[in-house]
């Protein structure tokens, strides 16, 4: 098998080499930047120690010498592989779910209240509404709902914070929180009342905020435009497989039958009503296709060795490798506790964002704001969060910039995040909310720790 | 000769790889007279788009066949050239789409709402996407019609809005009968009471008689039972003939307004200013387009007690509307301004204004290219949760300032398109 593919890649090269310049996507050229600074549209065809064949834009091939090239793209020759060139251009429509779901990952779709993440899960056996919070340090649970489902909450003598205030909560033991097939057991989770300060008849959106702790641990991936979470069931308490370390262990796929059955493996062949599937304990078992649930009975109809083949290739692509290829750009984000953080620029000044899925808008600390040149507005709106409500000003934001991405003209609330009593060195300057990522159709991976962004 | 067949062999293993690497993602595609299809994007050559159906069949189409929103698609996340969205003019998908007269059917069940009351019972039409609920003579098939078609302009334009709506109906209730419609009025204020809404309570009260329609919110239990949207449209029937046809210019209107605030998914209290000028122009923009005059006046709410109503209307009925607004436009008698025409509210309408909001509307969804700006736009507004300042819009049209963009819709008003 490996004897094969290693022939087919060479012969593959072959055929891309041939390619004449009109096959070549606009979006497959390269700027590439001499050493004098000259920019030159080309795909790189090949490379020898030395020099790297380039296709310009005129269907000609040049072949330069590296050292005449800019440092950057010496690197870029320097880890371009033509081999890998070539299926990777091929992996680069891979949507980030086909990826993912190679790899034991179960995928949830979520809904978006506003901005808000939300997925249906269990807690202690009872349906319950997860909100997806990056920005929650720890999960929390809200504590009628938390009662309501049989669960003993503690007495209320611990304090949580948020950015506006804190909240009175108690250690609450949970016996199982389930997500799909990820099954935690026996934990102690802070209970609150989430409605703190709200008006009454004022109904929670949520039931559990599943924060950071629980993201960490199941190498969470979210993604705004596929509208997805996927997270890694083997990661929690209750798993069949044992968790490989990094992403190699896992070449299966979750099947779930109509029946509540879910097997792990993958298919190896199939007929027009069954697919075999091997197990990952090597064992064969074949299904008939209809009595999987209705997304992986459509996985097995369109399934095919040709495309299987294909697949297991793309699969050892990281999320990373693939955005990448579409053009995505990235930052790897910092983790301070369970928070997570990226640089950017507000008002062209270097600063640190929170990543906060659980902010449906984004928000400035009030004297980072100041600071960096942002008009802030008398005090006459509110913000909620854990701790009620809090006072805060509209703030008109010129210009942020992540990377090449550039947002203008903004407005938001800014408000004093920092705790009362504390010193003003929040370490960040706000909450890099849900609004701005949704709009630049931010992917965000736990294994990979990075944040991606596109502005279309 | 050996060589030869591996290549051959790998040829069409590469052939496989293609069409599955261009699967990004199963998405709804959709034609201009409403046919759907779930497919991957398989490739895009000149003015062809192959789509991959989950079962491995290809299918070609020409990409001019698409909606707006699959092309932007296309443009977006297929790489392809932006010319793909500009060329061609928009056209009214609203009509050109074809509406399945049985997806329409009248259900055998009834709908009750409020514990008591014998006059709230409801006939019920169900479509795709609506429900309608009707009390008195008038009938809900024409409404259902209308609704159908009006959502499919939506997701035609809007690359979010099938997404966003899910597998959920809007209810749509009809009523004409005055007994019934006051008794409806008294259950709604106790409603909201209840809910802990005397705001809401109290602006319903004060408009109820008056309105010809109303956005209203739907008790938790009904909309579990019949999986619904929680926000409906009540339309208070006065002249019937609006509702015994399609596209009648009232239902239009007030349709069109519900599905685009729908997608723009509300405003915060500092971000709502030009909320009011795009909201209103596009509905009356829809309107005049499709029904061929307008009959809305709208209702201003003042007072402190929201208890003071005013009426508002532009030119006549609409047909001549262009007409009257182009020479007081060339003669400077009103003036094309962004900035200050986002800050008017229902309060400071005059026709002129209410007009020039029109030609705001007109411009921005007349021609394709200026449209997906303003799906664009749209769509900002839907993640931001508030309206883009003058510049940013100008911005998003392709201005460079706010005069440019000025001057580009004054002669839009002045230079003939504006009819």
């Amino acid at each position: 098998m490996i004897l094969k593919f290693s022939r087919a890649l060479a012969l593959a090269a072959l055929f891309v080499s041939t390619t004449s310049a009109q096959t070549v996507p606009d979006k497959d050229y390269r700027d590439f930047k001499g050493s004098n600074g000259k920019v030159i549209q080309a795909v790189l065809l090949d490379k020898t120690d030395a020099d790297a064949v380039l296709l310009l834009r005129d269907g000609k091939r040049t072949t330069i010498p590296l050292e005449r090239l800019s440092t950057e793209d010496q690197e870029y020759v320097k880890d371009w592989s033509k081999d890998k060139a070539v299926f990777v251009q091929k992996c680069r429509g891979l949507a980030i779910r086909q990826l993912l779901e190679l790899r034991g990952y179960e995928s949830f779709e979520f809904r978006l209240q506003n901005n808000s993440i939300f997925i249906d899960g269990k807690l202690n056996g009872k349906p319950a509404r997860f909100l997806i919070d990056t920005g929650a340090g720890t999960s929390l649970l809200h504590a009628p709902f938390a009662t309501s489902v049989g669960l003993a909450v503690g007495p209320m003598d611990e304090k949580i914070f948020g950015v506006s205030g804190e909240a009175p909560a108690g250690w609450t033991p949970v016996p199982t929180i389930q997500l799909g097939e990820a099954v935690f057991k026996d934990r102690r989770i802070l209970a609150t009342d989430l409605l703190k300060d709200k008006p009454p008849g004022t109904k929670s959106r949520e039931d559990v905020i599943l924060g950071a702790e629980f993201m960490n641990k199941l190498d969470a991936v979210i993604s705004y435009q596929d509208r997805r979470i996927f997270l890694r069931p083997d990661r929690s308490d209750e798993s069949d497989v044992k968790a490989g370390k990094g992403d190699e262990g896992l070449a299966f796929r979750l099947f779930k039958t109509k029946e509540g059955k879910t097997l792990r493996g993958k298919v190896v062949s199939k007929t027009a009503t069954s697919a075999t599937i091997e197990l990952v304990d090597g064992k064969k078992s074949q299904v008939f296709i209809d009595s999987f649930v209705k997304e992986d009975a459509e996985y097995a109809k369109a399934w095919s060795e040709a495309g299987a083949f294909f697949l297991q290739y793309c699969q050892s692509l990281t999320i990373h490798e693939l955005l990448t290829l579409r053009k995505y750009q990235s930052f790897q984000f910092e983790r301070r506790d369970n928070h997570i953080f990226v640089e950017g620029f507000l008002n062209d000044n270097k600063v640190t964002y929170m990543i906060d899925t659980g902010a449906d808008s984004s928000l400035l600390h009030i004297s980072a704001a100041k600071k960096y040149g942002c008009e802030v507005g008398p005090l006459n709106q509110e913000v909620w969060g854990i701790g009620g409500k809090q006072a805060a000003g509209v703030t008109n934001i010129g210009k942020i910039k992540m990377g090449t991405a550039v947002l203008t003209n903004r407005k938001v609330l800014a408000t004093d995040m920092v705790r009362r009593g504390e010193p003003d060195n929040l370490g960040y300057v706000g909450l890099f909310g849900a609004d701005f990522m949704r709009e630049l159709d931010t992917v965000i991976t736990y294994t990979e720790n990075r944040i991606f962004l596109i502005q279309r | 000769m050996q060589n030869s067949n591996v290549i051959r062999g790998l040829l069409a293993v590469l052939g496989m790889a293609v069409s599955m690497a261009q699967a990004a993602e199963v998405r709804t595609w959709m034609s201009r007279k409403g046919g759907t299809l779930e497919a991957e994007l398989g490739s895009l050559t000149g003015d062809q788009v192959t789509l991959v159906t989950k079962d491995g069949k290809e299918q070609k189409y020409k990409v001019e066949d698409l909606s707006l929103a699959d092309r932007q698609y296309l443009v977006e996340f297929g790489g392809a050239e932006a010319s793909l969205i500009t060329s061609g003019a928009p056209g009214l998908p609203e009509k050109d789409v074809h509406i399945d007269t049985a997806t329409i059917k009248k259900l055998p069940t009834k709908m009750h709402l409020g514990e008591t009351s014998d006059l709230l019972v409801f006939d019920l039409v169900q479509s795709t996407h609506f429900l309608v609920a009707s009390a008195g003579k008038v009938r809900g098939q024409d409404t259902a019609d209308t609704a159908e078609r009006l959502w499919h302009g939506m997701a035609f334009q809007h690359m979010n809005f099938r997404k966003d709506w899910g597998d959920k109906r809007m209810l749509i209730l009809l009523v004409d009968e005055r007994k019934i419609y006051k008794s409806l009025g008294e259950w709604y204020v106790a409603f909201l009471i209840k809910e802990g809404d005397p705001d809401g309570a109290q602006r319903a009260k004060t408009v109820w008689q008056k309105a010809g329609s109303n956005q209203i919110r739907v008790p938790e239990d009904t909309t579990k039972e019949y999986n619904l949207h929680p926000g409906a449209i009540l339309f208070n029937i006065t002249e019937a003939a609006s509702y015994a046809k399609s596209l009648g210019p009232f239902p239009t209107h007030s349709i069109s307004s519900v599905l685009l605030s729908k997608q723009m998914s509300g405003v915060s209290s500092f971000g709502a200013e030009g909320y009011f000028a795009i909201l209103t122009g596009h509905s009356y923009f829809k309107e005049i387009s499709l029904a061929k005059k307008t009959e809305t006046h709208l209702l201003d709410v003042s007072g402190t007690g929201n208890d003071e109503i005013s009426s508002k209307a532009g030119f006549k009925d609409g047909t001549s509307w262009a007409k009257t607004l182009r020479p007081l436009v060339r003669k400077g008698k009103v003036s094309v301004k962004l900035e200050p025409m986002l800050k008017w509210t229902g309060a400071e309408l005059n026709p002129e204004r209410l007009v020039l909001i029109y030609s705001f509307a007109y411009y921005m969804e007349s021609d394709s290219k200026r449209l997906c700006a303003f799906a664009k736009m749209i769509r900002r507004i839907e993640s931001s949760n508030q309206i883009p300042p003058a510049d940013e819009i100008a911005k998003i049209f392709g201005f460079e300032t706010v005069a440019a963009f000025e001057a580009d819709w004054k002669k839009f008003i002045t230079d003939g398109e504006f009819k």
